[in-house]
């Protein structure tokens, strides 16, 4: 849904033009390239980039994103990227299997402060949308195929790009998500609101055997029974097929479970407790 | 769990703050004409 319904613009590839109609006032919470012919909406960081270029403070872009991240915190990375999907879809291919250690999560903030807000100030150029894979893949190639014009003014950055593009599509066989954990803007945005949000994710020490396929399971190859509310959490609700995590909202002071126990004292008492579980 | 709702109401009101200045600067406007043309 998160890929055709941003791009349901399909009279975009028949007549090679962008729409411009009043959606595109609107930021999708997706990474979702707005140089797509088919795209309706607007690109969020493109969106951010654009005020830092021009010097302006992105008041109506953060406060859209800020109130998406205090809705449901990271969930629309985990539930309708286009681009996350193509990487699940990636990782189910037979490939070496690697992890990658926890810290890579802050090239995403770096990237954020660095390619969206500092450098476009800067520079006046929007770096990240230059190198942006998503953008690559749904907008730059489309046009290079589409267009002669465009295709004659191919400099080195479009290989560049494309060598970017085929980096993390090759990563993305071997690595849960490598794109959403180490480099997203988007990601890292939602992701500081994932302790706030108004939904949230719900542990129950009373069920939970640790036995640690809620990890297997989770696209970001974490572990939510040791903290349901990591910004790494996508929310894509997975490991809610385990009856030891659910969906709940703040509002529920002891959302499940009847202990209550937080994580850190439960993790001793996880195997007595738990084993009554399953 | 106990300061989850308060932090929820401020992280709400002040997006939702932020947001409604974005649109009283009229931005929206400067958002769809970037978007549209390209």
């Amino acid at each position: 849904m998160g890929a055709v319904l941003p791009n349901s613009y399909v009279q975009g590839f028949l007549s090679a033009s962008l729409y411009q109609g009043s959606l595109k006032s609107v930021c999708s919470p997706l990474l979702n390239c707005y140089a797509c012919p088919s795209a309706l909406f607007s690109c969020p960081i493109g969106t951010l980039q654009h005020f830092m270029v021009t010097g302006n403070v992105p008041y109506y872009g953060i406060g859209t994103l800020s109130v998406i991240g205090a809705t449901v915190g990271r969930m629309t990375c985990g539930t309708l990227c286009p681009f996350g999907f193509l990487q699940d879809l990636l990782y189910k291919f037979r490939a070496w299997k690697v992890s990658i250690p926890v810290w890579t999560r802050y090239f995403r903030y770096a990237v954020l402060v660095g390619l969206v807000f500092l450098i476009p100030y800067i520079t006046h150029e929007n770096w990240f949308s230059k190198l942006c894979p998503m953008g690559t893949l749904i907008g730059g190639l489309p046009w290079v195929t589409m267009n002669v014009n465009v295709r004659s003014m191919i400099r080195a950055l479009f290989w560049v790009k494309i060598a970017m593009l085929l980096f993390f599509v090759t990563a993305s066989t071997m690595v849960k998500r490598p794109f959403c954990r180490a480099i997203c803007p988007l990601g890292a945005i939602f992701s500081l609101f994932n302790k706030s949000s108004f939904l949230q994710l719900a542990w129950n020490p009373d069920t939970c055997t640790r036995c640690g396929k809620c990890q297997k399971i989770c696209p970001v190859d974490i572990r939510p029974d040791r903290n349901w509310t990591n910004p790494d959490c996508l929310r894509c609700l997975d490991c809610t097929r385990c009856p030891s995590l659910k969906l709940t909202t703040v509002l529920h002071r002891q959302p499940f479970g009847v202990s209550g126990t937080p994580p850190v004292e439960a993790a001793g008492a996880g195997e007595l407790s738990g084993a009554a579980a399953r | 769990m106990k300061g989850r709702p308060i932090a929820f109401i401020v992280t709400a009101v002040a997006a939702a703050s932020i947001l409604a200045f974005g649109i009283f600067r009229e931005e929206i406007g400067e958002v769809m004409f970037n978007a549209a043309m390209l």
